[in-house]
């Protein structure tokens, strides 16, 4: 029994989703960061992007960045899976909200919904400014972005978005450090905490972005 | 007399691991809020064996709130709406004259119904039984475990730890059926203390696995465990438990 595999354990596949969810938990702070260089201007963003689409990074970096992410999204799908088999037979008049949060008995919704923005917005920009060209028209990648958030509904559909990934990073982020085994007592309010703002930086970020290309730019 | 109340109860009734359960209505008038629940199921009983009824089946046995084999999950909660008791220690003093109360059977797929309230708890003794023990020579000269200094945090630890009774609250509470906080409870107990840590890695090792052959669910963190467990055992034994079972999968045992 001693010789069960540690990638196909219930405690190994949460290290799994720890892991990668660590490595996507500093890529959101790296985007979101360089979001922000479209307050420099069109210069000061299309330098950014130029930087971003250098070989090393659209070929050596963006494939581990994938990967990342592909192994989050499978391993989150498959436990969420495995745990709704675990009780095949419900509750007549749950009441699971009592002893936990919506945000952590919700994840793979959240995710989801995370996945969907991801697939939408990499549909808006990341196909046109690294694999297709820009379109006709359009003079660079700073106005690309910019002309998107000029459209209500897409800064509107992107807040909602953002809000959502707030959601479900606030488990994530404390999540991370407990599935490690990490969450020491004496860390743990403190992580807790860092989990709230490193939310709030990352979704109030995120939208003062899209805010002022909307209003500003 | 006065104070009594009237309850509705809905309770779920099956008549063997086979059948297919419902919840079935139940009126009880005259409830004393100075009974406990069990003894409010009690006096049902008495009242259906007397109809010639089925009387309803659930597991109890010290009704002191320390020996772990009373379970239900009242209003959609293990052990009821307040934190830190076992249902045998909680009163219906707790409840409101008119209350409807739903009275469910712990669910997971890990603890099958045997009949109506009872479930088949073994899982959790054969995940103890995979490595929940020290392997100690008794027949020679045992030296007193006093003798050996811990220190006095790890001890405070170790003895929370083990003040979980196994009554599986925290898998049927848990929203992935998942027993990760009793299997850490029992880890920690031991891996806290010099006489547990000798059979560590293996320990830990056999008891996960164990825990995942019996088809719980996998911990993700949502915290119910923690707020309806009636001893009030730690989510930092669960991150303990990963921690030892990081190092067992990784460091080859010495």
């Amino acid at each position: 029994m001693s010789k069960a595999c540690f990638c196909s354990s219930s405690v190994g596949r949460k290290v799994f989703m720890a892991i990668t969810g660590a490595f996507l938990v500093i890529f959101m702070l790296l985007h979101m960061s360089l979001n922000l260089f479209v307050i420099g201007g069109a210069e000061s963003y299309n330098a950014m992007c130029h930087f971003m689409g250098l070989p090393f990074i659209k070929y050596g970096l963006q494939p581990v960045l994938a990967l990342g992410f592909i192994v989050h999204i499978i391993y989150g799908l498959y436990l969420a899976v495995k745990n709704s088999a675990a009780r095949p037979v419900n509750y007549k008049n749950a009441n699971y909200g009592a002893a936990s949060s919506w945000a952590s008995r919700y994840m793979w919704l959240t995710g989801l919904v995370v996945l969907g923005g991801i697939a939408l917005h990499m549909v808006n920009f990341w196909v046109k400014i690294q694999i297709t060209g820009l379109p006709e028209g359009v003079a660079d990648d700073y106005t690309l972005v910019v002309n998107l958030f000029k459209n209500d509904l897409y800064t509107i559909l992107y807040i909602v978005w953002f809000v959502i990934l707030g959601v479900h990073l606030a488990h994530g982020f404390w999540s991370m450090f407990q599935s490690s085994g990490q969450a020491y007592v004496k860390w743990l309010p403190c992580l807790q905490k860092l989990a709230l703002l490193y939310c709030a930086v990352i979704t109030l970020g995120f939208t003062f972005v899209a805010l002022w290309c909307r209003f500003i730019a | 007399m006065s104070g009594n109340m009237n309850l509705t109860l809905k309770i779920w009734r099956q008549a063997n691991a086979q059948a297919k359960g419902e919840l079935k209505e139940y009126k009880m008038t005259g409830v004393s809020p100075d009974m406990s629940f069990l003894e409010m199921l009690d006096v049902l009983n008495e009242q259906l064996v007397e109809k010639k009824e089925e009387p309803v089946v659930f597991d109890h046995d010290c009704r002191e709130g320390i020996c772990g084999a009373c379970s239900l999950v009242i209003n959609g909660r293990p052990h009821g709406p307040v934190r830190r008791v076992t249902t045998c220690q909680l009163h219906m003093r707790k409840f409101k004259d008119g209350d409807t109360i739903y009275i469910e059977p712990y669910r997971a797929k890990a603890f099958p119904v045997i009949k109506d309230l009872m479930v088949d708890r073994k899982a959790y003794d054969r995940i103890q039984a995979a490595g929940g023990f020290i392997s100690v020579n008794t027949s020679g000269n045992p030296t007193d475990a006093n003798s050996i200094l811990i220190k006095k945090e790890n001890a405070d630890r170790a003895f929370a730890a083990a003040s979980c009774i196994g009554c599986g609250a925290c898998a049927a509470a848990c929203p992935n059926a998942s027993a990760m906080l009793f299997v850490s409870a029992k880890v920690s107990q031991f891996a806290l203390l010099p006489q547990g840590r000798v059979e560590a890695t293996r320990r830990v090792k056999n008891m996960v696995a164990q825990m995942d052959h019996e088809g719980f669910g996998n911990c993700s963190n949502t915290g119910a465990c923690e707020v309806e467990c009636p001893k009030g055992v730690s989510l930092e034994n669960i991150a303990r438990m990963n921690r030892e079972y990081l190092a067992a999968s990784f460091v080859p045992e010495s």
